[in-house]
């Protein structure tokens, strides 16, 4: 199904301030997932950043606001936009979330949760059919975490995400991270979610750590990655075969050697349990 | 004088005004063929990869030749704490006699200072002896194709001389015909041929020593280690962090630095003042400074350090979904 994709091994979200320390560690990173809103409609010296790292790495176009869960259909501009990036990078695989972030034309600036109802199975999976017919590239889809869980539910997370991958032939990328937060913040269990996922289809991982505030684990992207999260990512690299995992640090930069450490520590756990 | 070089043919038959318009032509052609002929053959070429380890010198011979690579040879002995400046001079600390840790263009630097100099005559004394020190630099990034090459350089003099030869020659064909005929409105004609022999050698003089893919690689890296720049202003920079920044910047980057004592010895305060950037008394005063006191550990390859702080780029962050 997903078996014939490449393993890239452990990569980094790739942030413009770590640039010369990337550059400096570069045996330390297999891989860079780019977010693919920093390199539309961009300026020359953007492009050719990215140019460069394409030379440098293998990359993996990462989507936010492409807003897959939207009842009025995709926006085709964006389409537009990101076509020309896919095919310079010509990637092994992209991501998405499975969210919306724009409704009635407006942009949220939120990844938004969907109801885990048929009806938005149905949305998302017609919006995955109309991406389909501007790229051939695989698609993977990401959960995200929530604050609150919208009423209505028809079934259970796990099933929300399974049913739309398997109705769209899409590769899961599981953020760890996000599972845990969500486990945390709504009291379920990991093992449970996981047991519910089709196996042949997780093809990446996200990590990072997040931070406290009143009560709530928050997914900052802003802390190292909590011992949890380190034996949850062995639980399912054990589980499943994951094809490439990814440090997602967005805030609160540490030494860059902090970060070289984590993602050994990734290496790691991906060589002593697939 | 009688000069029978005026046997009748399409040119020696040409009126004056009707040659000045044809020798234009003819100019006009050479130069352009010469212009496109002396053209920088790595103009489109793609780029080498950026190597996983990078070499301060080489770079800095890439960017400026010797002199540059003595500066950063030298920044980096104070910064391992074998020099040390005292006012505008450096000298060697006496107590570090052990260079078996050094690089032999280190070694070298290190011997030749047997007492205090001063560091522009020290390098301008030096630059000779290091040349060889630099060969293997220069061949590599000749392999490269990064410097432009000599055979390029000479193959451009043919060119030109070809040029001149054809737009010399044919002025000077005219003039004679036109001394023997003793006409003497031939100013526009000497006028044309001095003009069109500076044009060809601007052009073959204007090459610089680094080739359009050296430039751009500079370029490349220069975009790809910016952040070093804040880094050694504003974080806590290995000693290998600084030695790269030197090299790919140049001692300007220290500038506002723990090492702007450095920087000075080469971009001094143009007019006298009583403070510095920061406001702070003024350092040329005396005194030790940039010795070996760096907090890093030499071994580190420039992972220490916070060269990331604060902000970030958002990344998907975006609210907290992902």
């Amino acid at each position: 199904m997903f078996s014939h994709l490449p393993t890239l091994g452990v990569g980094l979200g790739f942030r413009e301030v770590c640039k010369s320390d990337l550059f400096l560690n570069r045996q330390q990173v297999d891989f860079l997932e780019i977010v693919v809103e920093h390199y539309l409609d961009v300026s020359s010296p953007k492009q050719e950043e990215l140019e460069i790292l394409a030379q440098h790495f293998p990359i993996i176009p990462h989507g936010i606001n492409l807003s897959l869960g939207s009842a009025e259909g995709l926006d085709r501009d964006y389409l537009r936009k990101l076509a020309p990036l896919m095919n310079q990078l010509n990637p092994p695989w992209w991501s998405e979330h499975i969210c919306f972030t724009r409704a009635g034309g407006v942009d949220i600036g939120h990844l938004s949760p969907l109801p885990y109802t048929k009806e938005a199975v149905e949305v998302v999976c017609r919006n995955i059919a109309e991406v389909r017919r501007w790229f051939d590239v695989p698609l993977i889809l990401e959960n995200i975490t929530y604050m609150v869980t919208l009423p209505g539910a028809e079934m259970t997370e796990a099933q929300f995400l399974t049913e739309i991958l398997e109705r769209s032939d899409c590769g899961l990328l599981l953020d760890v991270t996000n599972l845990h937060t969500n486990a945390v913040n709504h009291g379920y269990d990991v093992l449970d979610f996981l047991g519910e996922l089709p196996s042949q289809r997780v093809v990446q991982l996200h990590f990072v750590g997040g931070h406290w505030y009143d009560g709530v684990l928050i997914d900052s992207h802003s802390q190292p990655t909590p011992t949890e999260v380190w034996q949850l990512m062995a639980e399912v690299v054990d589980r499943f075969p994951v094809k490439g995992i990814v440090l997602e640090r967005d805030e609160n930069f540490p030494p860059f050697g902090e970060l070289v450490a984590e993602l050994q520590q990734a290496r790691q756990i991906l060589r002593s349990h697939s | 004088m009688d000069v029978d070089i005026s046997a009748h043919n399409i040119i020696a038959d040409m009126s004056g005004v009707d040659f000045l318009l044809f020798y234009g032509c003819i100019i006009t052609i050479t130069l352009l063929t010469c212009w496109k002929l002396v053209k920088d053959p790595t103009k489109n070429q793609p780029l080498p990869l950026i190597p996983h380890e990078l070499d301060a010198y080489e770079i800095a011979y890439l960017r400026s030749g010797v002199s540059e690579v003595a500066k950063v040879v030298i920044f980096n002995l104070i910064q391992s704490g074998y020099l040390q400046l005292t006012g505008q001079r450096i000298n060697r600390i006496s107590n570090q006699d052990d260079l078996s840790q050094l690089k032999p263009i280190e070694c070298e630097v290190v011997s030749a200072i047997s007492y205090s100099y001063e560091p522009k005559v020290f390098i301008s004394s030096i630059s000779q002896k290091l040349e060889q020190y630099c060969a293997v630099y220069k061949q590599r990034l000749n392999n490269e194709q990064l410097l432009y090459l000599d055979n390029w350089q000479k193959s451009n003099i043919t060119i030109v001389l070809i040029g001149a030869i054809i737009i010399f020659g044919l002025g000077a064909y005219k003039l004679l015909l036109a001394l023997a005929k003793r006409h003497h409105n031939i100013g526009f004609l000497i006028a044309m041929g001095v003009v069109s022999t500076i044009f060809l050698l601007w052009l073959v003089t204007k090459r610089s020593r680094i080739s359009y893919r050296g430039q751009a690689y500079l370029q490349q890296l220069q975009q790809t280690f910016v952040q070093l720049k804040t880094k050694v202003r504003f974080a806590i920079p290995s000693i290998a962090d600084y030695s790269l920044a030197v090299g790919v910047f140049g001692v300007e980057t220290l500038a506002g630095t723990s090492y702007d004592s450095y920087y000075k010895l080469f971009f001094p305060p143009q007019i006298a003042r009583t403070t510095d950037r920061n406001g702070s008394s003024d350092s040329s005063g005396g005194g030790s400074y940039c010795s070996s006191s760096s907090s890093c550990n030499s071994s580190s390859s420039c992972s220490s350090g916070n060269s990331c702080g604060g902000g970030g780029c958002g990344g998907c962050g975006g609210g907290g979904g992902d």
